[in-house]
């Protein structure tokens, strides 16, 4: 019997957590919040139910798998039915979105099919404060268009979306540990989240920054004192953090530099593409102008299909230059496997 | 009386407890973590097999201030339907006279 006092020996304390938020947003007594630090606190009733600690991807129990699972996938992106260059085909939606809108029209796509009654996203205030929202049309979608690196518990409010009696099918964004948790979810007896999450798209990810040290990043970096509300996004390209500012000037800062800025439990994560998505999307690998798309499941190929059969994606050729994408992943990950050895040992 | 005992779902259950702590008649507010899961494992024990023990007269007795609303089958993350759940259970300490 597990609870919430082995994910903290084994996760929290250890700064393995990846701030994926699915131990909140499980717990069935609502007992765990984050409450502005890194980690989860608790605070509440706890059944010893195991819950949080059988959906959380980081435990000894699941990195061991996660690592086992790392080798036989080690010169590839994970399996795939389908591997694509596309980019939005509405202009208004690049305008205004992210990495050419693909995540926001396919979004829209599920939404106006009814492939999904609501999907769960991330937004942001004007300070790049976000938090997890559930969108229900595409006026939500938009709300969400462009918030990405920066990190969100985005599973934290899933109980919520599950309970809510008016949402029958979900959809959830997110970067792979949040793609990992979904799967946990999925192998655990919780058959109203099995039941409720239907699609997960995925997000590329090498780390996640926390919110409070944009500012120092940007500061200590760029030597620039830059008001957040002056930020349009964040971006990665070419091995480079870019921040662009709404008069769309952009500054680099390289990624190693920047990775001194992100959650530390980011160092233990192996998956770089969304493995366990339905569809996973990111800037790695892609000719300028497009995005590189990866359908890894019937469900994911059948709507990236449909998206370009009804001319919503526009696909550029289709070129091997992913593999370039494969032989940086697989680099990335003999590093991080590394870690595994003595999580503990590794945070000092 | 096994009769839509299949249809519980008593085998997806994690004995959370979310079924009695959300109840909105706030009828087991007074209980603690892990006694709301002893109740619920009392509660799945005695729609399964029955009473069994003098042990089960407490767990009766909390059982009793249940009154089969439904609420508490919406904050099941598992699928079971407590309400059910609980109606097969008094009707089994109603079949054995309530011992």
């Amino acid at each position: 019997m597990t609870d919430y006092t082995d994910l903290k020996r084994e996760v929290w304390d250890t700064d393995m957590c990846s701030g994926c938020g699915a131990c909140v947003g499980s717990c069935p007594l609502e007992a765990l919040h984050f409450r502005g630090d890194d980690n989860p606190v608790f605070d509440g009733l706890c059944s010893k139910c195991s819950t949080c600690y059988s959906v959380c991807p980081r435990t000894e129990r699941d990195a061991a798998v996660k690592v086992s699972r790392a080798p036989e996938n080690a010169s590839s992106i994970g399996s795939y039915k389908g591997r694509y260059f596309a980019r939005s085909s509405d202009f208004q939606i690049i305008k205004r979105a992210q990495g050419y809108g693909v995540v926001t029209s396919v979004l829209k796509h599920i939404l106006d099919e009814g492939v999904v009654d609501a999907a769960f996203v991330v937004t942001s205030d004007l300070f790049m404060n976000t938090r997890p929202m559930i969108a229900r049309d595409f006026s939500d979608v938009k709300k969400s268009a462009r918030v990405k690196y920066i990190w969100t518990p985005v599973l934290s409010k899933l109980r919520e979306a599950v309970l809510d009696e008016s949402v029958e099918s979900i959809a959830v964004v997110g970067v792979p540990c949040v793609m990992q948790a979904l799967e946990m979810l999925d192998q655990s007896k919780l058959g109203l989240y099995k039941k409720k999450i239907k699609l997960r798209i995925g997000l590329f990810c090498w780390e996640i920054f926390r919110h409070i040290l944009i500012s120092e990043m940007i500061h200590k970096e760029l030597q620039l004192d830059i008001d957040p509300r002056r930020i349009w996004m964040f971006d990665i390209k070419k091995g480079k953090l870019v921040v662009e500012l709404m008069d769309s000037t952009e500054y680099f800062i390289p990624l190693g530099t920047a990775s001194r800025y992100a959650r530390s439990g980011c160092n233990f994560c192996v998956d770089f593409t969304s493995e366990w998505s339905d569809i996973s999307v990111g800037n790695a690998g892609a000719p300028k102008d497009f995005l590189t798309v990866v359908t890894r499941t019937g469900l994911g190929e059948g709507i990236i299909q449909d998206m370009i059969g009804g001319g919503k994606l526009v696909t550029g050729e289709f070129d091997e230059s992913v593999f370039a994408l494969a032989e940086v992943v697989n680099k990335k990950k003999k590093q991080r496997i590394k870690n595994f050895a003595s999580p503990v040992k590794e945070k000092d | 009386m096994n009769i839509g005992l299949e249809a519980v779902g008593l085998e997806g259950c994690i004995y959370c407890g979310a079924c009695f702590r959300n109840c909105s008649l706030n009828a087991y507010s007074e209980l603690d973590g892990l006694e709301l899961k002893s109740l619920v494992s009392a509660v799945t024990r005695i729609t399964r097999r029955g009473v069994r023990s003098e042990k089960d007269k407490a767990i009766i007795e909390l059982l009793e201030r249940c009154t089969l609303q439904g609420d508490c089958d919406k904050f099941c993350p598992s699928l079971v339907q407590p309400v059910l759940r609980n109606k097969i259970a008094k009707s089994k300490i109603s079949e054995e006279g309530g011992k």
